[in-house]
């Protein structure tokens, strides 16, 4: 029991460090090249970092390479480091790295507690940590590269160390019946939330310290969801929790407490949508993995193009049309789910 | 950052073909997705009858 715990929290901070290390590699560069060079890199990659998911989960899931995918990533990002001044190269790296442990590291983790959502939040949320850190150092023209190093070589031994004993037990037995429909309305709530997600608007959120509380509030939300789903149940937390966040997240485009509680609530669906799919679709749980951050990456993109809605009425009028709508379809999502 | 701002003068060319190229990944992407989805709705179609007639 406390060995599964163990390599959950293995497995998190293995998604924090590459996601890390992802975002300063790119974001270091920002300093030193000129705007739309970054900005090529920026959607590169973003685009096969979290779009070629689906493409390496499928392939994982044929083929059993979740546990090479858990190590492969700290050997690419140690040669992504040692590069990490050297333009587009380690960018591409880091984005197969970046794919890889998402497939692999979030399978393992889903597959040591069957019918659970919470290692799929536990495994997840870490990831806003990494970004966030990867971003400030970089940003802040720290150079760290050469004390990540160190690091990312303990992740790849420890990692190659757990893989050899790890028994990985896998699921069959999905289900036909409603299946493209359940994977449909599950990809409608990720898009909303990301789409959504992206073109938040919080007034207070101009310093470090803030963006860290937000941060915070994102990475609980998204940690806690799981935890609290099994608990309480999937309806209660995530739908109820999605409905609630609309007036928090209205009220706290101005006051801080109201955005970052706002923020907590919204993120709670993430940890049992990504379960959902992931046991709907049960032997594909890598491709389950891809196609939600596919989604993610598509429905980010608009806010990365430059969207964003200036009209404060129009604004609430969005949040609150797309979060009610969201907690709708996951209500029938659920329904159904639980009928088969 | 704000792709679309700065997407002037020669700069257009540059995420001009950025983004023909992004939306032809995403395409293929998507395409990929909806093929595999439905491979796999078929294998378990399959097995699912098969259990039928068990």
């Amino acid at each position: 029991m406390h060995s599964k715990k163990i390599k959950l929290g293995l497995f998190g901070i293995s998604h924090l460090m590459i996601d890390l290390v992802g975002i300063y590699i790119l974001f270091y560069q920002y300093n030193h090249l000129s705007f739309e060079h970054i900005a090529l890199y920026f959607i590169i990659y973003n685009l096969l970092a979290f779009g070629m998911q689906v493409v390496f989960g499928y392939y994982a899931d044929k083929n059993n390479l979740y546990k090479v995918y858990l190590v492969l990533p700290f050997l690419l990002a140690s040669i992504a480091l040692l590069l990490h001044e050297k333009g587009v190269g380690p960018v591409l790296i880091m984005t197969l790295a970046n794919a890889m442990i998402h497939v692999g590291g979030g399978v393992l983790s889903v597959d040591m507690y069957k019918g659970k959502s919470m290692p799929a939040g536990v495994f997840v949320a870490p990831g806003v940590i990494g970004v966030f850190l990867g971003g400030f150092l970089a940003l802040n023209e720290l150079s760290v590269a050469f004390y990540l190093l160190p690091i990312v070589v303990l992740l790849f031994i420890v990692n190659y160390l757990v893989v050899q004993t790890h028994l990985h037990i896998g699921e069959s037995g999905y289900l036909s019946g409603n299946l493209l429909k359940l994977v449909g309305f599950i990809l409608i709530i990720i898009a909303v939330r990301a789409f959504l997600g992206s073109l938040f608007i919080m007034d207070w959120n101009q310093s470090s310290l803030f963006q860290f509380y937000l941060v915070l509030s994102v990475f609980l939300g998204k940690f806690l969801g799981g935890i609290l789903g099994d608990r309480f149940g999937f309806k209660k937390v995530g739908v109820y929790g999605l409905m609630l966040s609309a007036p928090f997240l209205i009220i706290g485009r101005h006051y801080i407490i109201f955005g970052l509680v706002g923020a907590f609530l919204f993120n709670l669906t993430m940890a049992i949508t990504l379960f959902l799919i992931m046991d709907i679709l049960k032997p594909f749980k890598g491709f389950a993995f891809g196609l939600t951050t596919l989604t993610l990456v598509i429905f980010v993109m608009p806010s990365q193009l430059g969207l964003e809605i200036s009209n404060e009425l129009f604004y609430y009028s969005v949040v609150v049309i797309g979060v009610l709508g969201a907690a709708y379809v996951l209500n029938q999502t659920l329904k159904i789910y639980e009928r088969r | 950052m704000y792709l679309l701002d700065v997407a002037v003068g020669p700069i257009i060319i540059i995420f001009g073909l950025a983004l023909l190229l992004i939306v032809a990944v995403v395409v293929a992407l998507v395409v990929f997705s909806v093929k595999a989805i439905k491979k796999i709705k078929a294998e378990a179609e399959i097995r699912d009858g098969d259990h039928k007639k068990r």
